[in-house]
């Protein structure tokens, strides 16, 4: 009687198990075929919609972007040829991976170079950009990160904080003071008392 | 025990009282980001790991883990909720899976029933959430055990196939999505290599043994490389936020709602599971389907109701699919999913097939945390939207910068060294221009993290067969996952070749 109730229970087990692998089959085969409809409807539909329109393509950025992943796979590969090759008698050793991936990339570079060549004419719009208002905040940047440890974490991030606030958009400075130093003290206060974690304090 | 077992278990670690602070701080600063301009889900995620990473450090290793993983999970699912928010009140999606919800939703803003549109999204994303998480819990333990059975070329060639699907939908050109693809693959081999122990790239700086910190990059990538793109491209226009008006939806709205919400959640959570197919696309096409089913197709773009209620369901569905590759099976689908998976390996636990066997408290715990959160999202948006309306107005002037400071910030309290901050500078100012120029960064992030994971299954299935590369051929599972890989690039380079245009991800 124990055993037929093992046995009953086995066989159960099996046919679940075979359904499982039917099922999940039957499931890879749909979310495939479900895809290729998906690709093909919205190859149909997407231009009615127009959202995606707008092609974004420069050249000269393509072009150099080309040439300096070119030299970045060829530097891996030139790097990886003088790794340690063989490991624990493997003959597969650290350097195959690097290596395959900056042929790879050799090649998907040529092939971007070779696609700019195609590109239609650049239109020549100029976009409104604003490098000075960006460049004075990534040289903020720079140097916050540069004197976040020798003068300690709230003298720093007050002054980011507040260049910040006053490059992007001209107001009034005791907003701009009120809202730096609650931030950066606010911070450091809950990291550093509350929660026992270590940023660099004050210079001495 | 099954599955109803494992959940209700889940269900215990999910009601902890610090577990549930995590996943209502999550969904909240989920919304929030969602809400916000410049901070989509992808920088919010990295942005919080730090956060979550000290806030969690006084637990044991399993249930920092659980923990961390329902906060960021929260966020990820909280953003699909409030990115509709902007989409509707100001014409402005805060992330790209709210971009065709724009298209209904502002004008029934201005038609006064913005806060029909807002609840109606609400609800919509509630039920593709719980439909979604249902379908992950049914599917967890067959996925995953099928995933046991793979031997390292099968797993080699499947996580090929993810990168595949990844970069073929990522971006409008499959030659520049690829060479970030590659570009990931190679900066992953920096450092240690972990089967011989030789180091590789690192030139004798020590920074670099352990490899380039894939939080660091991430962060720098998108969340840097998106405050960059808005402080050099805003328009300094300032847009007038539109009233919210009733909350509530009509009878007549949830009626001609309700088919569209539970087809929008099916589609987007089959679309989820997909890899490389995400929550933007899940929502451009269900918002298709819809006008194609209408009965009077030219209401869309009017302020039809169904056109809200469809993509709205259709993301959230696809952010809860997107956690089925992810957890069962250790492959990340989209970017942000990729930043989950980080996060979870940062913390010791590897996602896969084994997530559900060795650490169940984590796996379990998470997917009942997604029942309540949902709920909680549902809660939090009914009454408070009129709240998230006002984040909107929150001034970029002290936005930007502090969102830089955040980023920095969290870097610092993570590595402790200058090194990674420098690091991240440049990752925002790479993040920002690769993207500008069209160059998908989510591919990248995706490899980073996946680069090992796919060095070390490749070497572990050329060591078994002596070097014999045809080892990923004869093995049919292996080669069917090649195969699939191959056709995911072919089919839309024909389609390229024939001169239609491609839908793309944008997300990533």
């Amino acid at each position: 009687m124990f055993i037929q109730l093992i046995k009953g229970i086995f066989l159960i087990k099996i046919i679940f198990f075979m359904k499982n692998m039917i099922f999940i089959k039957v499931m890879f085969l749909n979310f495939f075929l479900f895809h290729l409809l998906v690709r093909l409807l919205e190859s149909v539909y997407i231009k009615g919609l127009g959202i995606f329109g707008g092609e974004k393509m420069s050249k000269t950025f393509d072009r150099y972007t080309g040439i300096v992943f070119l030299l970045i796979g060829v530097f891996f590969i030139v790097e990886s040829r003088k790794i340690a090759a063989s490991a624990y008698g493997s003959s597969v050793g650290p350097d195959i991976f690097p290596i395959v991936l900056g042929i790879l990339l050799v090649l998907l570079s040529i092939k971007l170079l070779t696609e700019t060549l195609k590109y239609r004419r650049e239109k020549a719009e100029k976009e409104k950009v604003d490098y000075k208002q960006f460049g004075i905040i990534f040289v903020s940047a720079v140097l916050y990160v540069a004197l976040l440890e020798p003068l300690g974490y709230v003298i720093t991030t007050f002054f980011f904080l507040l260049v910040g606030f006053q490059v992007i958009e001209k107001g009034s400075w005791l907003k701009s003071v009120i809202i730096a130093a609650a931030f950066s003290a606010g911070v450091y206060f809950i990291f550093v008392q509350l929660l026992q974690g270590s940023l660099p304090g004050f210079p001495i | 025990m099954n599955t109803l077992e494992f959940l209700l278990n889940g269900f215990s670690v999910a009601l902890q009282w610090q577990n549930l602070l995590f996943a209502f701080f999550g969904v909240l600063i989920g919304t929030a980001v969602g809400v916000l301009p410049g901070i989509g889900p992808m920088s919010g995620v990295a942005l919080l790991i730090p956060i979550t990473a000290t806030l969690t450090s006084g637990l044991d290793p399993q249930s920092a883990a659980a923990s961390a993983i329902i906060l960021l999970a929260g966020v990820y699912y909280g953003a699909m909720y409030g990115g509709s928010t902007t989409s509707i009140l100001l014409n402005t999606p805060g992330e790209s899976s709210s971009v065709v919800t724009a298209l209904d939703g502002y004008q029934m803003a201005k038609q006064g029933r913005a806060g029909a549109a807002l609840s109606i999204s609400a609800i919509g994303s509630f039920v593709a959430g719980i439909v979604s998480l249902i379908g992950l819990t049914l599917l967890a333990k067959p996925l995953s055990a099928l995933a046991l059975s793979f031997g390292p070329a099968e797993y080699f060639s499947l996580m090929l196939l993810g990168l595949c699907a990844v970069s073929g939908l990522a971006g409008n050109s499959i030659t520049k999505a690829m060479i970030m693809t590659v570009f990931g693959l190679l900066l992953a081999t920096i450092g240690m290599d972990n089967v011989s122990g030789v180091s590789r790239f690192t030139y004798n700086n020590a920074n670099l043994y352990s490899g380039l910190e894939f939080l660091t990059v991430a962060v720098g990538l998108f969340a840097l490389g998106e405050v960059f793109r808005t402080i050099i491209d805003r328009d300094k226009e300032n847009s007038n936020v539109t009233k919210v008006g009733k909350i509530l939806p009509t009878k007549q709205d949830m009626k001609d709602s309700t088919a569209p919400i539970v087809r929008g959640s099916l589609l987007g959570f089959f679309i989820g599971v997909l890899p490389g197919a995400g929550a933007t696309l899940a929502s451009f096409f269900s918002y298709i389907a819809e006008k194609k089913l209408s009965k009077n197709p030219e209401k869309f773009g009017r302020g039809a109701i169904e056109g809200v209620a469809a993509p709205e369901s259709a993301n959230n569905g696809a952010s809860g699919g997107a956690m089925i590759p992810l957890l069962t099976m250790g492959i990340p689908g989209s970017g942000t999913t990729a930043i989950l998976m980080g996060a979870l390996i940062m913390y010791n636990v590897q996602p896969g097939p084994l997530l559900f066997t060795d650490h169940p408290q984590v796996a379990w715990g998470l997917i009942a945390s997604m029942f309540i959160g949902n709920l909680m999202l549902l809660v939090l948006n009914m009454p408070l939207v009129k709240v998230f309306a006002k984040v909107i107005e929150t001034p970029a002037k002290y936005l930007l910068p502090i969102i830089i400071a955040i980023s920095i910030f969290g870097v610092y309290a993570v590595q402790f060294n200058t090194f990674d901050l420098a690091l991240l500078l440049i990752c925002g100012l790479l993040g920002y221009a690769l993207s500008k120029h069209d160059y998908p960064v989510a591919p990248l992030v995706l490899a980073l993290v996946l680069g090992p994971m796919i060095e070390n299954n490749m070497r572990r299935a050329l060591t078994a067969s002596n070097g014999d590369f045809s080892v990923f051929l004869t093995s049919p599972v292996s080669l069917i996952f090649l195969i699939i890989a191959l056709l995911w690039i072919g089919i839309p380079l024909l389609m390229k070749m024939k001169g239609r245009s491609v839908l793309v991800n944008e997300e990533g």
